[in-house]
């Protein structure tokens, strides 16, 4: 079958841009394969099991503590009437306004030693006070930092199928919570384990909070062998495990899926709330409030506080040019994101077969993998290249290592996938036929694109680069690593401050995070009403 | 030949839509695709315009090659106007821009004369700043036609595109469509499931069932001579029944009540009374076999208190059932 | 845009304006620093461009960079590194009168390749309320069973502890440091975890009785703007071990500035390290940080003296970065986390 001009060009460019996406991790597997020495047999013998262990007991724990903050709330925010659930209904997704790592720094310094509370404590005869900077401490944290995708997705099942699901168990003479509990619930779990994997993934990805409590995990120990040791080879070995726990996530959610190949009729009447009142109201409000308190208003306020504290310290010149360095470096990913995304979504709009529905899911896959590991694969991959250019073409520098590009890369591989699915939906709401009618009234693809989708969706895709930069602005493994010499960002000044005994001032620079990812929560939020 | 299909065949996901599907259409000829919904009938249309690629098969378009084993024309290229069936109007773009996107490489003021003698064909004169969702569906209809006629194509598909029109406007539209199809010498496809627009405005009506084409003929023909119970009944009530070995198509109105001198005496079943006539279903035994027929009875008729009657069955009229007949 | 540019001009840059700067790659982010380098620039017009990063990412940059580096000076908070990167061939000798006079022989490289600019010693802090300075003699000591859950120190991955076990193994031999960090595993009252400081006010807390830590944190905690910092810092009790006539001596360790192989800006660099092993600067190390002055003409803060003198380890200082491989291979068999 021959392929035709401009449908050429567009798979071409699909395919190489694609390639490049995936040839960090790629690197990775190769490396990952071939590695061997000193080193490495040493780790293996001495830390890897730990690093193993320690990862698969904090995904326990903090899928425990997720699946109870994020099931638990949506169950009584959407079947339960009681004043104020809309509020909390709000409110609960906030905690996504604050980064793990920043939840973590916060929680340290307000229950940490002679902390006002230990003080307190000590104050009322108190004495035997814990260490906060624990096991259990880090799982409750990422539990409260990351239950929302699990709230937000079976929440919106539950809204989307409950009536469907719940009207014949009650005309079978169910009573409402028994068919909630019965029949709702268990019909869920493509969405629970949704909302699930992605809690996972990010735990296994998330580096600040568990470097700061000390805990070793994979992903600590990519850092430790590669600042530590300066050996990649391992560092992409213990990469490609992590990656392995990332396949077994995914492969078993998409088990969860398999056997529920139903799509259901959406019922468009309101659901029925029951009533709450008295006791059962008061446990609703206290079940709610733990997660909106402790994983939004309390580090809020502390954020707020210490920030005007601070404030005539730190707003220097030094502030100013982290803030510009996290806004250049964000801002230009972000755009080449977009335009990456729109390139892909709209060949597969023009061409949708087999090979660009699944060449657009390859370009995800950095979004399933820790920042480290895409940082530690684009290493080896810039410095095996200006290697070669130092060696076959007489450079005499390194050209793409420790520059800006290779952090704009990274984000690129990492975040791809939110531009990507954003814009995909973007086209699918607008539809096909009106790409078709331009083609067929004589305008190539291209000319079609520029015309048509791009000014259709101006907006649309103003807000996909909104959310790509502030997951970008939020990044703290992938920035630490690949950031040029002496390059702060936002979230890596956060962490510097942090770590070196300065929580409080980092609060000015946790701020400015907030506020920026209160953005699309304000739009979407004004989109719901 | 306008159109040339030979040997289309078209699957999706391992489910095989179009089968062998042959089709030619002459200059100023209007097609109807008729067939249940999820027959493929779209699919063909998208194979025309270059939406999509055939698995084997050639097409031709205006005599040339648009898609085969080594050539395939993309659609922008083939000129091919498509109207469809939620009319796909630009909606940043105002009713002038619309019409005058296929043409906007061309010189302003020749782009002016064509959408102003387009917009009069269509009867849209004054409505050029608006936008889309400033029309009714009638309007945004015909802003879609005037939009594909601006680039003067020698053929056009129509995706459903009457789905969306209520009844009272669609039979004006129908008439005024194929008027100006016919006085531009334009050849049109039409897709639809609708088999009273069908008979109405085509010239040939092709059946689509299960992939391939049941019955190609002219709408008189298929109306009358159906080469199989699923055509026969798609295109309304229809009677089947067997005389010396031969099944015959039987319409309701090709049975004339005769209550006297009648061939057949049937038991009266189910009366209905629809306004403009009376419908009757008949049981009654022919060359020892059973049989129902739904027969027209005239709206003054009094059937109260009648238990049988006698009926004759026009076999001048009636057509033997022949497969694939093709006129 | 600006930054980006800025980021490959940079070298281009420094070469242009040779003459009147220098360029340092430092792992201290005091403010002492800053300050010393404005007072340079006040002092001698020569501007100090100072780039802040971890001493293993400036070792890797330094190498990467090749002899393109712009980088005149290092300066790092630990003396392993300064070994590192002279293993990799990336420092040269410096010449200067003035250092060979001031900085002691066991406080720089026998060929000049690195100085100390301050000196700090790793000693035993104890809880004032239960502990008495008697009950506590050595290092070695601390891994008998009378501090069994008692004893608190920060993660094996921090060079300071890398470089105490370096030391032993340099002055006692591989099998003795680390039977030492066996036994210290077997006391740790927990988990390591957090910082020097973090022990310390772990310390107060109850958790433990006493704690290894760099003597500059707790001048630190004693000078914080933060209340509860000061509270803990007051209880703290300094112990110097090993002090015994036997014994080899307290652990100490430097910040040290070493002049790199690429420098572009040689006579200003060394006037750089001059004025920071001057007295004047050596005072500020000293107040501001409450580290040990390397310049043997200089004299400790009152609150370093109130602690008294002691006897140093004199094993040579490179030894610390020759063994740090082994320490890291002996923290990882033992499971000192």
């Amino acid at each position: 079958m021959k392929l035709s001009g401009s449908n050429v060009t567009w798979l071409s460019l699909t395919t190489g841009l694609t390639s490049l996406v995936i040839l960090p991790i790629a690197l990775i597997v190769i490396y990952a394969l071939g590695a061997d020495g000193e080193t490495l047999r040493h780790i293996k013998e001495t830390v890897l099991l730990d690093y193993v262990s320690n990862t698969v007991l904090l995904l326990f724990y903090v899928s425990i503590a997720s699946l109870i903050f994020g099931v638990g709330s949506a169950f009584l925010v959407t079947f339960y009437e009681f004043k104020f659930s809309k509020v909390y209904s709000i409110g609960l997704i906030l905690p996504f306004v604050i980064p793990s790592y920043i939840l973590g720094f916060i929680y340290s310094d307000v229950f940490g030693y002679f902390s006002y509370f230990h003080l307190f404590l000590m104050n009322i005869g108190v004495n035997n006070y814990f260490n906060i900077l624990n096991f259990n401490t880090v799982s409750v944290v990422l539990a409260l930092a990351l239950y929302p995708y699990i709230y937000l997705i079976v929440r919106a099942s539950f809204l989307k199928n409950a009536n469907t699901l719940l009207n014949p168990a009650l005309t079978l003479g169910m009573s409402r919570t028994k068919a909630l509990l019965r029949v709702v619930l268990p019909l869920s779990r493509v969405a629970i384990f949704g909302g699930l994997s992605l809690v996972l993934m990010e735990t296994i990805s998330e580096y600040g909070v568990v470097s700061y409590y000390g805990i070793n995990t994979l992903s600590t120990a990519i850092f430790s062998t590669w600042f530590g040791m300066g050996d990649s080879g391992s560092a992409a070995y213990i990469s490609s495990i992590a990656m392995i726990f990332i396949l077994v996530i995914i492969i078993i959610e998409k088990f969860s899926q398999g056997k529920a190949r139903y799509t259901l009729e959406s019922s468009s009447a309101p659901l029925k709330k029951i009533k709450l009142k008295g006791i059962k109201a008061l446990f609703a409000y206290i079940f709610l409030s733990i997660p909106l308190f402790f994983g939004f208003i309390l580090p809020f306020v502390w954020i707020v506080i210490y920030s005007f504290a601070y404030a005539k310290d730190s707003l220097d010149m030094s502030f100013f040019s982290v803030i510009l360095n996290s806004f250049i470096a964000s801002g230009f990913a972000s755009f080449v994101i977009v335009v990456i995304a729109i390139i892909l979504a709209y060949t597969y709009r023009i061409i949708p077969n087999f090979y660009t529905k699944y060449i657009n899911k390859f370009a995800t896959l950095g979004y399933s993998m820790p920042g480290a590991v895409i940082a530690i694969g684009i290493i080896i991959l810039f410095g095996d290249f200006d290697n070669l250019l130092i060696e076959y073409f007489g450079f005499e520098k390194l050209l793409l290592s420790g520059t800006i590009f290779a952090l704009v890369f990274g984000y690129i591989v990492r975040f791809l996938a939110v531009g990507l699915n954003s814009v995909l939906s973007s086209f699918e709401k607008i539809g096909s036929n009106i790409n078709r009618a331009s083609r067929s009234l004589g305008k190539n693809p291209f000319k079609t694109l520029l015309h048509v989708e791009l000014p259709i969706l101006k907006n649309s895709f103003s807000m996909t680069f909104l959310l790509v930069f502030i997951d970008t602005i939020k990044e703290l493994p992938l920035t630490l690593i690949l950031r040029p010499f002496n390059y702060e960002t936002l979230a890596t000044k956060t962490y510097e401050l942090a770590i070196n005994e300065m929580v409080q001032e980092s609060a000015i620079y946790a701020f400015c995070i907030i506020l920026m990812c209160l953005i699309p929560i304000l739009f979407s939020l004004k989109a719901y009403k | 030949m306008i159109l040339s299909l030979k040997n289309i065949s078209k699957s999706f996901e391992k489910t095989e839509v179009l089968k062998n599907i042959n089709i030619d259409l002459k200059e100023g000829e209007i097609l109807t695709i008729l067939g249940s919904s999820g027959s493929g009938k779209s699919t063909i249309l998208n194979l025309i315009a270059g939406f999509e690629k055939p698995d084997f098969g050639e097409i031709s378009i205006y005599d040339k090659v648009a898609s085969s084993k080594d050539v395939f024309m993309e659609p922008h290229k083939r000129n091919v106007g498509f109207v469809f069936q939620n009319y796909a109007l630009f909606p940043h773009l105002n009713v002038f821009k619309n019409i005058s996107f296929g043409i906007s490489n061309q010189d302003v003021n020749r782009q002016k004369l064509i959408v102003n003698k387009m917009m009069k064909l269509t009867g849209l004169d004054g409505l050029e700043k608006r936008y889309p969702h400033e029309l009714s569906g009638g309007q945004q209809q015909r802003v879609a036609l005037a939009r594909t006629l601006a680039t003067d194509p020698k053929l056009i598909l129509f995706d459903e595109a009457f789905s969306n029109v209520d009844s009272v406007l669609k039979s004006k539209i129908e008439k005024e469509l194929v008027e100006i199809i016919k006085d531009n010498g334009i050849s049109a496809i039409f897709v639809t499931h609708d088999s009273k627009e069908a008979l109405s405005i085509s010239d040939k009506i092709a059946y689509l069932e299960n992939g391939d084409i049941k019955q190609l003929s002219s709408a008189n023909g298929i109306y009358n001579c159906p080469c199989s119970k699923s055509v026969g009944e798609f295109f309304g009530k229809a009677n089947f029944i067997e005389k010396s070995g031969e099944t015959y198509c039987i319409r309701p109105e090709e049975c004339k009540i005769n209550e006297e001198l009648g061939e057949i005496k049937a038991n009266i079943g189910r009366v209905s009374y629809l306004g403009e006539r009376y419908e009757v279903e008949l049981f009654f035994d022919y060359e020892n076999k059973n049989y129902m027929f739904i027969v027209y009875v005239n709206k003054h008729y009094d059937l109260a208190n009648k238990e049988y009657i006698n009926f004759d069955i026009d076999w001048e009229q009636a057509n033997i059932m022949k497969q694939e007949r093709q006129i | 845009m600006v930054k980006m540019i800025a980021l490959f001009v940079l070298p281009l840059a420094s070469m242009l304006y040779a003459g009147t700067e220098v360029n340092v790659y430092s792992h201290r982010h005091y403010d002492a620093d800053k300050q010393l380098f404005e007072m340079f620039q006040d002092q001698t017009g020569i501007k100090v461009n100072v780039v802040n990063a971890k001493a293993n990412e400036l070792i890797k940059r330094l190498e990467k960079e090749g002899k393109n580096s712009p980088a005149d000076l290092l300066i790092t908070a630990d003396v392993g590194r300064l070994y590192l990167a002279q293993s990799k061939n990336l420092l040269q000798s410096v010449n200067s009168n003035y250092l060979d006079e001031v900085i002691p022989a066991n406080l720089k490289d026998k060929d000049n390749h690195w100085f100390a600019l301050t000196k700090r010693a790793r000693v035993i802090v104890y809880n004032k309320d239960k502990v008495k300075p008697s009950e506590l003699s050595t290092y070695e000591d601390l891994t008998s069973p009378k501090w069994n859950k008692r004893v608190l120190v920060r993660k094996s991955s921090n060079i300071y502890n890398q470089s105490l076990l370096a030391s032993f193994i340099a002055s006692q031999g591989e099998e003795k440091a680390k039977a030492w960090a066996k036994g210290l595993v077997n006391n740790m009252a927990r988990t390591p975890a957090g910082s020097d400081r973090d022990q310390m006010k772990a310390v107060v807390a109850g958790i433990g009785d006493v704690a290894i830590v760099n003597t500059y944190y707790v001048g630190k905690l004693l000078n914080s703007k933060k209340k509860n910092e000061v509270m803990v810092g007051s209880k703290m009790g300094v112990f110097f071990p090993n002090q015994g006539d036997n014994e080899r001596g307290t652990h100490i360790n430097i910040s040290g500035i070493a002049l790199t192989n690429s420098s572009k800006n040689k006579e200003n660099a060394v006037k750089l390290i001059e004025f920071l092993a001057s007295p004047k600067a050596q005072m500020i190390f000293a107040e501001a940080n409450y580290e040990y002055p390397a310049n043997k003409n200089v004299q400790a803060s009152e609150l370093l003296r109130s602690w008294g003198t002691f006897k140093e380890d004199n094993t040579p200082l490179y030894k610390f970065g020759k063994y740090n491989a082994q320490a890291v291979k002996i923290f990882n068999e033992v499971k000192w986390k």
